[in-house]
């Protein structure tokens, strides 16, 4: 298929198609990563790419930078803290000044829902949502697929059961939009509190019952109750929350014995997952990491039109 | 002064339920008869063949934002913008910069409404003083300067024995609370409604609740101290159930609704575009529809502009920062009548009603009917004029109004403000300051 996208602001506009493609692509870099292959296919010399983030992050940061690094462009960050944005300059006047250097492509990261897209509007560059709010996280979605795509062969009919703070969580979001058109079955568990009624509108059905949930998981995805994004009571305690809805291996037995768990990370041992769960066989949390890097640089690469 | 005759219009007077083809009569900044063929000689006279000739409109909230905020908008632009809509009588928002909680604030405003203004532009001042919700404000003497109505702007009053003085102070002074309704706990950090819309964003959402609690509190404390209780852009079903229940208790409670209210969804929100971010947050099919049924069985009394002008850097902005609210003065009629008569949901005689009679008596005040001896505050509307929303050519100073690009059916095409005329064929006339 010919990639016509001028950005990557979410998943729910995206077809079934387009996410094959990128996989495929993806596909493709990961085995030049495992075979330590990455330099012959630096293409994009000339190109400059800006991460420009308002938000802590460590994995999503260096994984842009080095996907960016490893197909040949020159990566440049951006902090927050360290530039005029501390002076008040705002959203829309940093990236038309960074336009205006000559940026081709921008990965964002912001706490305001909607800011990639305002962005992607404002600037003919091209832009790669990193996370906006708790409205999308494009990135971790196709990486979190790919890698269940991996280890199932598939990603119809596979059951993934997403475990967490689903109101404040934008991968939560990007991944029910996303694996409930590739043909997964989605369930979604979590605290009340935490998971709003209108929830399953995205995709995916609601199951209060962390063991009930798991029955006959094919995937287990646990994220992180995302206490800087939403107000503090939600929850009584993590004690609470890790007793309710923590993964543990005991609750591992719940799911089909092949079960995969994977975590967007980072991760609070002991509260959402268990150091057992963590480090253990089903484990994928480390290779995701490795998928990470692929999938940017496969979205890099058909922004930039490497197909052409 | 000009004498003025309004020949053949389709007269309709929605106090007196007059709807007739009439000729009107204008001296003296009164109208001095109502009647067929009026055979008196004029200065003035406008053929109205094809129009209707109604009560001027009047608003109950709109925010002038001056003294303060005059980037946005000033009283004259205001009262031009109100003129151009087939208002002659504008309440102001009282939320300024300093606010109005003073006889001082409430003399200014009458003072540069008098130099500047075309139509009537009365002063409301705020509950509490600063608008801080803790001590209330000098309502007596705010009364006696020409506050026509309290209010408490969008700040709510989370103190429940504050709002509570308040009203039992004013029993001796009557002057209506004309209140916006939400709990700021429930409320906080909230863009739009809860519920699909927010979830689908990954914005926080406002509960229903947050306005129906306050309301319910509001509505019990104003029973309990005799107070007359306007509330102010009903956005739920919810909160329409709550009127109709206090009405049929024989309770002194009206309310109002803004136009963008009933023809806008929450999930028009697609792509955050932040015109549609509105206080109360847009509803959903049901609560339109009980909008609907509310203004069509009088649970809703009145419709208002509640004109919110926004400078673009305040509001063609990202979605999380953009402030609340739309420009109504041009296109509150407009829109209104585009929806519900047009769509056959009100009789023009109805839609009328929300615009003149209905708010005149929510102040106490004798406007808001087109009889003889009355004041001579008319507008005459084009029925059948389609036209489309270019906001950049209104008279308001601001543009923010989700409608750019809509065609709307029906236009004021003549406003007469105390026997004066004062906007015609969609033009502000030259020099008209009818209370200079």
């Amino acid at each position: 298929m010919k990639w016509e996208r001028k950005d990557l602001i979410g998943l729910e506009d995206v077809s079934p198609e387009e996410i094959w493609h990128i996989l495929e692509v993806a596909k493709g870099f990961k085995k030049k990563l495992v075979e330590k292959d990455v330099k012959k296919i630096a293409t994009f010399e000339n190109k400059n790419f800006v991460t420009l983030f308002y938000q802590a992050s460590t994995r999503t940061r260096f994984s842009f930078e080095i996907a960016a690094k490893n197909l040949g462009l020159n990566v440049m960050n951006f902090s927050s803290a360290t530039t005029s944005v501390s002076k008040g300059e705002s959203l829309y006047d940093t990236v038309k000044t960074l336009e205006a250097m000559g940026v081709d492509i921008f990965a964002i990261r912001h706490g305001m829902s909607g800011s990639a897209r305002y962005i992607a509007e404002h600037t003919p560059a091209h832009v790669l949502n990193a996370g906006d709010g708790v409205h999308e996280h494009p990135t971790q979605s196709l990486l979190d697929m790919f890698t269940i795509w991996e280890s199932k062969g598939k990603l119809d009919g596979v059951k993934v059961v997403l475990v967490g703070d689903h109101d404040h969580n934008r991968s939560s979001r990007s991944n029910t939009w996303a694996l409930s058109k590739m043909g997964a079955e989605v369930v979604l568990c979590g605290p009340r509190t935490l998971v709003s009624d209108e929830y399953t509108d995205l995709g995916g059905r609601f199951v209060g019952d962390v063991e009930e949930a798991l029955k006959e998981a094919d995937v287990i995805y646990t994220f992180r109750i995302q206490q800087e994004r939403q107000e503090p009571g939600l929850v009584p305690s993590l004690g609470e929350y890790s007793r309710f809805y923590g993964i543990n291996e005991e609750r591992l037995r719940f799911a089909k014995p092949d079960v995969v768990v994977l975590h967007p990370a980072p991760m609070i041992r002991g509260s959402e997952i268990t150091s057992a769960v963590a480090d253990g066989s089903h484990s994928l949390v480390f290779e995701m990491v490795t998928n990470g890097v692929a999938v940017r640089m496969a979205l890099i690469y058909l922004l930039l039109g490497g197909e052409s | 002064m000009k004498s003025i005759i309004i020949k053949n219009g389709e007269v309709i007077d929605p106090e007196s339920g007059v709807h007739d083809i009439l000729d009107v009569f204008i001296q003296g900044g009164k109208i001095s008869k109502v009647g067929k063929s009026i055979e008196s000689r004029a200065d003035v006279v406008l053929e109205a063949e094809g129009m209707m000739v109604s009560p001027g409109f009047i608003d109950l909230r709109a925010h002038l934002c001056d003294p303060g905020f005059t980037r946005r908008e000033d009283i004259g632009s205001g009262s031009r913008s109100g003129a151009a809509g087939g208002f002659t009588t504008v309440v102001v928002r009282p939320d300024t910069n300093p606010v109005v909680d003073n006889s001082a604030l409430v003399y200014y405003i009458m003072a540069k409404a008098k130099e500047t203004a075309c139509i009537r532009v009365l002063p409301s001042a705020t509950v509490t003083q600063g608008m801080k919700g803790d001590m209330i404000s000098p309502l007596g003497s705010l009364k006696s300067a020409g506050v026509v109505l309290l209010s408490n702007g969008i700040q709510p009053i989370t103190d429940a024995e504050v709002m509570r003085r308040a009203m039992a102070f004013n029993r001796t002074f009557q002057l209506p609370f004309s209140l916006h309704c939400e709990e700021p706990s429930l409320s906080r950090g909230g863009l739009v409604k809860e519920g699909k819309t927010a979830v689908r964003l990954g914005v926080k959402g406002i509960p229903e609740t947050a306005e129906t609690v306050m309301m319910s509190r509001d509505i019990l404390l104003a029973e309990a101290n005799e107070t007359k209780l306007h509330i102010n852009h009903i956005g739920s079903k919810s909160a329409i159930d709550l009127i109709r229940a206090a009405k049929a208790r024989g309770g002194n409670v009206t309310c109002n609704v803004t136009p963008y209210h009933f023809y806008l969804l929450d999930r028009d929100i697609q792509d955050f575009d932040p015109n549609l971010k509105f206080l109360p947050p847009l509803g959903s099919e049901t609560d339109v529809k009980a909008i609907k049924e509310g203004l069509k069985d009088g649970a809703i009394d009145a419709i208002i502009s509640d004109h919110s002008p926004w400078t673009p850097e305040e509001k063609d902005i990202e979605f999380d920062q953009a402030s609340f609210g739309a420009i109504g003065l041009e296109v509150a009629f407009a829109l209104s009548y585009s929806e519900l008569v047009v769509n056959e949901i009100l009789s023009i005689d109805e839609l009328l009603r929300k615009f003149t009679v209905n708010p005149a008596k929510i102040l106490g005040l004798d406007l808001g009917r087109l009889q003889e001896g009355a004041e001579a505050d008319i507008v005459l509307i084009d029925p059948k004029v389609e036209w489309v929303v270019e906001p950049d050519k209104f008279e308001s100073r601001a543009s923010n109004t989700p409608l750019r690009g809509k065609t709307l059916k029906g236009r004021p095409s003549a406003t007469i403000v105390k026997g004066q005329i004062v906007m015609r064929e969609g033009k502000i006339q030259e020099g008209a300051l009818p209370f200079k």
